[in-house]
């Protein structure tokens, strides 16, 4: 369960100047809820799921996770956490584009250091999953961007993590890729996985099996 | 462990392995031996001259310590002043130790 | 499963360097070079200081010459008498030594008289002179470079010195200096007192300089006085004196390039960490990214650690290495330039080899952390940053 207690975040523009991205947000998401986070640009969305990864520190409230307090952790336990509980599907996906498909995918298991055979199984098993295994050894700069995208989700799903938290995940696909991120979306709400999808896209308004749709507006629930 | 990291750890041997059996490799044979060391003092004691015949070109600079400050200038025109060799370094007349000073 | 070795981030470090091979064989390249420069002028340096504490303990305690006007000149040998009497002193020998200019080579020699043309000597004598035939005083023994040179003049069997009056002076060649002492007797010329004072118009009882030997290192500074004392004009060198004058200057030869080297040196770490400190947007955005995906600090700084690490630990090998090659075997073309100066007698710089790990850890710790550091800090700035903020 993931729970928001007034959370606000400011940052600084300058010295007398701050930008309020976030103020005072109270939400609770429970596990296994599929969300869709929807405001127009600069309202705070990526703010929401990078405080909610512990990418970013709130400037005041709190985060909890499970009861856990993340926006109190130190950086390693922050990177930690993430590890074990996080994946994140970036706006840009944030591939290493001179890296093959699958040490990108395989990125989030080396600080775990597992076995070669569990680490290739793993692989092979998201692989197939975003049917992206035939571009395996391909680097990510020659693959098309629905690729990437895949490759991007199979990156945020290798660690088998309990919250997906996906930003703008369809800002540069085509239709008929954005309705193809909506089946993936599907299987994993079918995992039991807590997602919480950031867009502005109007293809994930009013589907069947999204739990939820909060709009937030200038740092604000609407 | 994969290939590429049997591949490093293949060419950081190799390398290792250059270095350390070059090391040995001129320790056995181009090191002082005792023998040779013995022949090195002998002439030494039979000249009782310090210095090395490495650089020969002038007599200041071949026996330097031996060489009195003015050596330096006798070359006349001719000196080709290069810095560090031809640079005139006296050894100390300062032949009372401190430790004789003490006494 | 903690305590493993992560082979993984040594493999990710591993493509990190492939990844940017122009960047990583650039450093490498420049990090070789400087070490080997580096350890090349240590290792001459070392080897000549060795060489000379090889044979330190042959010279004699006090050598004492007479100026005039400040000019080195002709002891008289009855000094010996005077300093023989005075307390602490072993022995001391009047020397004839000097230079011979074989103006037709632009080479100065070296010539040494010496007494022990006699039988006791003939023995020791036989185990530095290669093909030893000693037959009459009227001899002389000479330095294989000096060797060298009498043959290209057609000079096979004996030389002939010019007196100072113009006239010839012929000495045959008894034989010539073993190898081994090469560095030593390159450019000497041994004969016997009675030659060397014919070749350099010598009055019999003058002599060059007079050596003392001290046989109780305490003494010496007393006697050293005492000699003074009796001789007001006389510079005295002590043995100590002449020790730290020679270790002076090639400290001071090798101190002055290696200075230089070690400037550069800096200079490149400098420019690495500088370039690294303003780290591009896309090695920030990597280091964001791995932050992003559950790397810890630690772990990303481990792998900066290894790409650095085994980039300078490869470039140290090689660059030691190379110069290893370098000074003892192709015997340091070029760079022995600033030993030898413009000589043109010169020796095949068959420098002894010394296994000095002093020197080797020296270059080590002065290669590898400080290119590590210089590598790292600046990823560690980053890292330490929230990764949000970083990834931008
Ligand atoms: N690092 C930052 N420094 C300063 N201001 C920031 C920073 N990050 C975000 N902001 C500001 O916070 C506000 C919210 O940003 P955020 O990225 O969360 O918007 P968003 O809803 O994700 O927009 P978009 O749909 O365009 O991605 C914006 O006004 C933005 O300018
Ligand atoms: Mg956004």
């Amino acid at each position: 369960m993931i729970e928001l207690k007034n959370l606000s975040k400011s940052y600084a523009i300058s010295k007398e100047q701050t930008s309020e991205a976030l103020r005072g947000i109270d939400l609770k998401i429970e596990e296994g809820e599929l969300v869709i986070l929807k405001g127009p640009s600069g309202s705070g969305k990526s703010t929401i799921l990078s405080l909610i990864a512990a990418l970013s520190k709130p400037t005041s409230g709190d985060v909890l996770v499970d009861g856990k307090n993340i926006s109190k952790l130190s950086d390693d336990f922050a990177a930690l956490y993430r590890g074990k509980n996080i994946g994140f599907v970036f706006q840009k996906y944030n591939l290493l584009a001179n890296l093959s498909v699958a040490q990108n995918i395989t990125l989030p298991l080396i600080p775990l250091n597992p076995p070669l055979h569990e680490l290739e199984a793993e692989l092979e098993s998201v692989m197939q999953m975003f049917h992206i295994e035939h571009k395996k050894d391909v680097m990510v700069s020659k693959l098309s961007g629905g690729e990437q995208q895949r490759v991007a989700i199979a990156r945020a799903c290798i660690n088998d993590p309990k919250i997906i938290l996906a930003d703008e995940p369809t800002a540069n696909l085509d239709k008929t890729l954005s309705l193809h991120f909506i089946e993936i979306l599907k299987e994993l709400k079918a995992l039991n996985k807590t997602i919480i999808v950031a867009t502005h896209d109007p293809l994930f308004f009013g589907l069947d099996f999204v739990d939820r749709e909060i709009e937030i507006a200038d740092g604000a629930l609407v | 462990m994969n290939k590429t990291t049997k591949g490093l750890f293949l060419f950081l041997s190799i390398l290792l392995f250059v270095f350390l059996g070059q090391l040995g490799y001129l320790f056995a044979t181009q090191s002082v031996t005792q023998e040779a060391k013995e022949k090195k003092q002998l002439f030494v004691s039979l000249t009782s001259l310090p210095d090395l015949a490495i650089a020969t070109e002038a007599d200041y600079i071949r026996h330097r310590s031996m060489s009195d400050y003015f050596s330096l200038f006798k070359e006349g025109p001719f000196l080709r002043e290069y810095f560090v060799s031809s640079y005139l370094y006296a050894p100390s007349t300062q032949y009372f130790t401190a430790r004789s000073y003490e006494k | 499963m903690r305590n493993r070795i992560n082979f993984y981030l040594l493999e990710y470090a591993l493509h990190s360097l492939w990844r940017q091979k122009s960047k990583t064989l650039f450093i490498g390249l420049v990090l070789t070079l400087l070490i080997f420069l580096l350890s090349a002028l240590f290792f001459i340096a070392s080897s000549i200081k060795h060489e000379l504490a090889q044979s330190v303990d042959a010279l004699p305690e006090i050598t004492v010459q007479k100026l005039q006007g400040g000019k080195h000149t002709n002891i008289p040998s009855s000094a010996v008498d005077t300093i023989l009497s005075i307390h602490g002193v072993e022995d001391a020998i009047a020397r004839v030594w000097g230079y011979y200019y074989f103006q037709k080579a632009g080479v100065p020699f070296v010539l040494v008289g010496v007494d022990p043309f006699e039988e006791q000597y003939k023995k020791s004598l036989q185990k530095i002179v290669d093909n030893y035939e000693i037959s009459s005083q009227e001899q002389m023994l000479v330095g294989r470079g000096v060797y060298e040179i009498f043959k290209e003049h057609h000079y096979e069997e004996s030389f002939n010195f010019i007196k100072s009056d113009g006239s010839l002076y012929t000495l045959p060649i008894a034989g010539v200096f073993t190898e081994t002492i090469e560095l030593e007797s390159n450019d000497m010329i041994i004969l016997s007192k009675q030659s060397a004072r014919e070749i350099f118009a010598m009055d019999a009882d003058m002599a060059t300089d007079i050596v003392v030997k001290v046989a109780n290192p305490e003494e010496i500074a007393m006697v050293a006085s005492k000699i003074q004392l009796a001789f007001p004009d006389a510079r005295i060198i002590t043995k100590e004196a002449l020790q730290i004058s020679y270790a002076n200057i090639i400290d001071y030869k090798s101190g002055v390039f290696l200075s230089l080297f070690i400037v550069s040196l800096f200079t490149f770490f400098m420019i690495i960490y500088d370039k690294l400190s303003g780290l591009s947007t896309q090695e920030r955005r990597e280091i964001g990214i791995l932050k992003a995906l559950g790397w810890k600090v630690e772990l990303i700084l481990k792998e900066k650690f290894y790409e650095a690490a085994l980039l300078s630990f490869v470039s140290y090998l090689v660059g030691v290495s190379v110069a290893l090659f370098y000074v003892y075997i192709l015997h340091a073309p070029l760079l022995r330039n600033i030993f030898e100066g413009y000589s043109v007698l010169r020796s095949s710089f068959h420098l002894p080899f010394v296994l000095d790990f002093q020197t080797l850890a020296l270059l080590f710790f002065l290669s590898i952390p400080l290119y590590v550091a210089a590598s790292i800090i600046p990823s560690w700035r980053v890292a330490t940053q929230e990764a949000d903020e970083v990834m931008r």
